[in-house]
């Protein structure tokens, strides 16, 4: 037996990253300040800077090749898109400047930054969440909500449904396994496939409705209903004064943002 | 002294038209290993339910007689009190295991955390518990992604953990491959030299027969036999109430069937061989 | 004719899970086939039905090559009843499940109805028809699910651990399914760990380990070869089992035999 891993539960939760041994939800309030921020400012500058800092946490917390991966599926057709619909959209405006030529199709600069803008916010937002949740798990944000007073009968239900999505999935793959097996045609085009899959819905729901019952008995033989006293052999770490400082500054940044967005719109009128 | 007594129950699901026990009347004493067997629909997962409090707390339902746990009616009992003095494994190893903790060491951790047992003396149990049931092996795997015979052997960590005196476990290898039953076996080998009270629900007749020291046969929602293994094992009757024998005890039967009677019907491998050397 | 020629299989991760099989199964042969976890006996049955396709020789189902027509086509030969009928269940009641076959191949309400019904005989379920099954006992629903099989009227049925989780009825009613479907000429493989249910219902054994076939013949050429027995990690029948203990020659299997001997 792995002695060593047993009692590394006798120490606080531990990831050995800076950014990732943050408690849960101080690294919630910063990526939310700094998220909600971002689209209150609304503009590809500050989209950018957000951008660019959650990169370096990434880097920084070694989740730079998923974060990267699921940002770009959101960033390039977001650019895209965006900046076409603009250049469709104001293209045609008088005092417009512009920048190049596509192949015949007239490009200017102003409905081009406005494109950025609002993907930029967009991509700004999307980065530093998906920051925080490759670099958070969802028991650990459960068992901080725990702490705070949130019930563990919310919190199982809230983590034990995520694993049934994920068995869901897995039961749907042997069910489809199975009818091939029965002499359903499952392989060919998108109809045949989509014939075969339909039916396997409900019983994947229903299995998954009938494994409720089970559940909750197997739990409460595990004594889920026990009043009295809860102990947690996943304990996290007590939260540092600069852990607040970090919040604090996160939350600074926030209030500017919005000062920033009043002033703005003042400014405008 | 009996520390679980049955009077006169009869029990009907809700919604059914059946009764799912009849009329049973029945006791289990404190260390003893009892086995029950019988038909599928029988009403053994029901006395289960009923021993652990399931029935009334959890299925409602027609509930009459008196069930009594260390003198005290089930229906006084609540079931958080209950799940602290009678342990429950069941068949699906699917469904035993939370599905909210991501290491096995965790998963076994589970039902002290809700006892609150001090987390020190939780750690050390859980060692104590994962060496006992051979798998030390596994703490650091996440029980989502573990073979039913390995989550099976999870599940009765989780239980055995938390130390109750008593143990019901309803046919805990059923949907298992042979390699995860083997390992059943040995768990339930070890629990067989524990002192604990185990009530043990299963077809593989060799092993009850190996095991248990009384065992009850249900057929229909009745106790239709009750008594010490041996006793009960080597009725002849028992094939009628479409409950299983050993393979020896049928061979025993067999032998007095063709004139040549043993000195007694055996029930385990080693019983049989030792009378036949005897008799030869 | 089921032949399976120099077949090896390797799972998509790389993993190797049989090596050069060879094996023939005629029409209307009962076969056990037994060995440890991992030997490969369910790799070997899902090659008969076309879920895995050898990557080195080759499966033939009555002279079609499984690796020329797609799953759905070998599975109409050759039915596949999975350990676990949850995996298989899709309907919402036990009749729709086991008619569904028979609609989906677009036959007579008439030939449905006598499909359906042939096989609810067989399988000892009439009761349970009308209920969903996910509300059916498992030992019982492990029966729909063979049903569902026996009803789309494949050659060959291969049932994987049948009598895991029956009583002595359930073990009794698959015993007297393998002698009807025989006699109708259909062809019933079993994996089974079950080696009392192998020995009284199976004429011919194969057994398995090491990811091939290391005896193929009658109960006694398996049980009573003690090198076969010791390397598939199999459990001799119990009568076997004291037989042998009792120094008594003549592969002694059966109760009868045993007593006849004392």
């Amino acid at each position: 037996m792995d002695k060593e891993f047993a009692y590394s539960y006798n120490d606080y939760v531990k990831y050995g990253n800076g950014f990732k041994d943050l408690n849960p939800i101080s690294k919630l309030i910063i990526a939310l300040c700094l998220g909600i921020s971002s689209c209150i400012i609304h503009t590809w500058q500050f989209g950018v800077v957000l951008i660019v800092f959650s990169t370096i946490i990434a880097i920084y917390s070694k989740v730079f090749s998923k974060y990267i991966k699921s940002l770009l599926t959101i960033a390039i057709p977001l650019l895209l898109l965006s900046s076409i619909m603009r250049q469709l959209q104001y293209g045609h405006m008088e005092g417009n400047t512009p920048i190049f030529n596509l192949l015949g199709w007239q490009w200017y600069k102003e409905p081009f930054v406005a494109g950025m803008d609002i993907s930029c916010y967009i991509i700004g937002f999307s980065s530093v969440l998906l920051i925080y949740f490759l670099n958070t798990e969802m028991r650990d944000l459960m068992l901080a909500l725990e702490n705070r007073g949130v019930s563990h009968v919310t919190s199982y239900i809230m983590l034990s449904s995520m694993q049934s999505i994920i068995d869901m999935k897995k039961s749907a793959d042997t069910i489809l396994e199975s009818q091939k097996a029965r002499g359903i045609e499952t392989d060919g085009n998108i109809i045949v496939r989509m014939k075969a899959f339909f039916p396997t819905l409900g019983p994947i729901l229903l299995s998954a409705m009938s494994g409720t019952e089970e559940k909750a008995i197997a739990m409460d033989a595990r004594a889920f209903s026990h009043e009295g006293g809860h102990t947690y052999l996943r304990v996290l770490r007590p939260i540092p004064v600069w852990e607040y400082i970090l919040d604090a500054l996160a939350i600074l940044v926030l209030i500017g943002s919005i000062v920033f967005a009043v002033l703005r719109a003042m400014h405008r009128i | 002294m009996a520390f679980i007594e049955l009077k006169n129950v009869s029990y009907k699901y809700p919604y059914t038209k059946n009764y799912a026990l009849q009329d049973v009347t029945c006791s289990f004493e404190k260390g003893k290993f009892y086995g029950i067997i019988g038909e599928n629909g029988g009403g053994k997962t029901t006395l289960c339910n009923l021993i652990r409090g399931l029935i009334p707390h959890f299925y409602l339902g027609k509930l009459t007689g008196e069930c009594l746990i260390e003198g005290k009616d089930i229906r006084e009992w609540n079931t958080a009190e209950l799940s602290s003095q009678i342990g429950y494994v069941f068949q699906n190893p699917f469904t035993q295991i939370s599905g909210i903790k991501s290491t096995v060491f965790e998963e076994v951790a589970i039902g002290l955390e809700n006892l609150g047992v001090p987390k020190d003396e939780m750690i050390e149990r859980v060692i104590d518990v994962c060496n006992q049931l051979d798998i030390g092996h596994l703490i650091r795997n996440n029980p989502n992604e573990l073979s039913g015979g390995q989550r099976q052997r999870v599940a009765f960590a989780s239980i055995i953990a938390m130390d109750t005196d008593t143990l019901v476990i309803d046919e805990p290898t059923s949907q298992l491959d042979p390699e995860g039953t083997e390992n059943v076996f040995k768990i339930i080998n070890t629990l067989k030299h524990s002192n604990k009270t185990i009530i043990l629900v299963e077809h593989k007749i060799d092993l009850i027969a190996e095991f248990c020291d009384e065992i009850l046969v249900m057929e229909n929602g009745t106790v239709v036999f009750n008594g010490p293994a041996h006793e009960v094992l080597t009725k002849r009757e028992l094939l009628d109430h479409k409950a299983s024998i050993p393979e020896v005890a049928r061979f025993g039967l067999a032998m007095e069937d063709a004139g040549k009677p043993l000195p007694r019907v055996p029930v385990t491998m080693d019983e049989a061989y030792k009378l036949i050397k005897e008799r030869r | 004719m089921i032949e399976i020629k120099n077949a090896s299989f390797r799972y998509p991760n790389g993993f190797v899970a049989l090596e050069n099989i060879n094996l023939t199964i005629k029409e209307g042969e009962k076969v056990a086939i037994v060995g440890q976890n991992g030997a490969g006996k369910t790799t070997c049955v899902k090659m008969m039905n076309g879920l895995n396709r050898p990557f080195e020789g080759d499966v033939i189902i009555d002279g079609v090559n499984t690796k020329e027509v797609t799953v759905a086509t070998v599975a109409r030969k050759v039915g596949y009843v999975f350990q676990n009928p949850d995996e298989q269940i899709f309907n919402s009641t036990a009749r729709k499940e086991i008619e569904f076959m028979p609609r989906y191949y677009k036959l007579s309400e008439e030939e449905v109805k006598q499909r359906v019904d042939h096989a609810v005989e067989i399988c000892d379920i009439a009761k349970y028809m009308d209920t969903n099954p996910y509300e059916i006992p498992y030992p019982i629903r492990k029966f729909v699910a063979i049903a569902a099989v026996i009803a789309s009227r494949p050659k060959y049925i291969v049932l994987d651990e049948p009598t895991a989780g029956q009583d002595l009825h359930g073990t009794e009613v698959l015993g007297k399914m393998v002698d009807t479907l025989t006699n109708e000429g259909i062809t019933v493989l079993t994996i089974t760990h079950d080696m009392e249910f192998a020995v009284r219902n199976f004429d011919r054994i194969i057994a398995m380990a090491h990811k091939n076939i290391i005896c193929d013949g009658t109960a006694q050429d398996v049980f009573w070869n003690e090198e076969v027995v010791a390397d598939a990690k199999i459990k001799k029948p119990a009568i076997g089992e004291l037989a042998k203990r009792l120094g008594l020659d003549g592969k002694i299997l059966f109760c009868d035999e045993l007593v006849d001997r004392l």
